[in-house]
């Protein structure tokens, strides 16, 4: 049923991420932590699998000698984003 | 919205229904649209120094006390020194930045300066001017035009643009303080080639090189 919807954000925590990302320029970890509730472990994961599809991009600077991690959305990933919200629309027979 | 819907631990192999999904989407972007830092802080600095300045120049009028608008020279500078603190502090304890807020840095960014290039413009004409008449506005357009190109070149992320706003708020400045009228357009034309049409042309030409 699912079978053209994009794997990489076809999971709630992913596209959860994706969401938030694409409604800002950029985001701390913590932000998406707070806002996706999701454990740190289980979300560093999801992040890196969205960075090595190139859908995010994952820049780590010191702020107040503490390390941050700054994530925002590629033009890949608004394009692929787009596409999946495109195919959900299809399937649900919304019209644009 | 149920919060299960939000996030499920191991989240990478489970399956959502279309509807889910499209509710996870709605309530994300919703959820990071409504997150914003605007606590009144800039109003509320801006209100209390234009209110000092204004009733205190209505005081030193009303007592006819000598040197009556330095009031006004000192609100600019004190009210930058604290939108810069207020600028850094909220740098510091920012966690995302959201499009909105962006651009509204850069419009405030682009109106802070042409309102302190305005103001040395004013303070120059009547410490250089020798005409017995009222200010002269010139400087005022090229300044202002300074701000739309500081807005357009920042947001395009366009620097020729952007030195040619800093370029418009120095002409505008310089305007106050040259007497004659020639002069003045002199410095208007320079202002223009080098602030507007030199970088219209590289955009042109960029656009000429995209396009192939």
């Amino acid at each position: 049923m699912f079978k053209d919807l994009d794997p990489i954000l076809h999971t709630p925590l992913r596209l959860a991420i994706v969401s938030l990302l694409i409604s800002v320029k950029e985001a701390e970890f913590t932000f998406i932590k707070e806002k996706t509730n999701a454990t740190a472990g289980n979300l560093s994961v999801q992040l890196n699998k969205l960075k090595d599809a190139g859908y995010i991009e994952i820049s780590k600077q010191f702020k107040n000698n503490y390390p941050q991690t700054i994530c925002s959305i590629t033009h890949v990933g608004i394009k692929a984003f787009e596409e999946y919200v495109a195919n959900l629309q299809t399937y649900l027979r919304v019209k644009k | 919205m149920p919060d299960e819907l939000l996030y499920r631990e191991g989240g990478s192999g489970e399956k959502m229904t279309e509807a889910e999904s499209l509710a996870l989407i709605s309530q994300m972007i919703q959820s990071a649209r409504d997150e914003h830092h605007e606590n009144g802080r800039g109003w509320r600095t801006w209100g209390w120094i234009l209110f000092i300045a204004s009733a205190g120049t209505f005081l030193m009028l009303e007592y006819e006390v000598k040197g009556s608008y330095f009031l006004w020279n000192l609100a600019l500078p004190v009210g930058i020194f604290f939108m810069v603190l207020a600028g850094l502090r909220r740098k510091k304890i920012r966690k995302n930045l959201t499009y909105a807020q962006e651009l509204l840095d850069r419009i405030g960014l682009g109106f802070f300066a042409s309102l302190l290039a305005m103001v040395v413009g004013v303070n120059v004409f009547f410490i250089f001017s020798t005409s017995e008449g009222g200010i002269d506005f010139w400087g005022f357009f090229y300044i202002l035009y300074g701000f739309w190109m500081y807005i357009h070149g920042s947001a395009l992320k366009f620097r020729p643009l952007v030195y040619g706003a800093i370029l418009n708020w120095i002409a505008g400045i310089a305007m106050f303080g040259v007497p004659e009228m020639k002069y003045k357009m002199l410095i208007g034309a320079v202002a223009v080639l080098l602030g507007y049409l030199v970088p219209g042309y590289l955009l042109y030409f960029q656009s000429k090189r995209q396009k192939k």
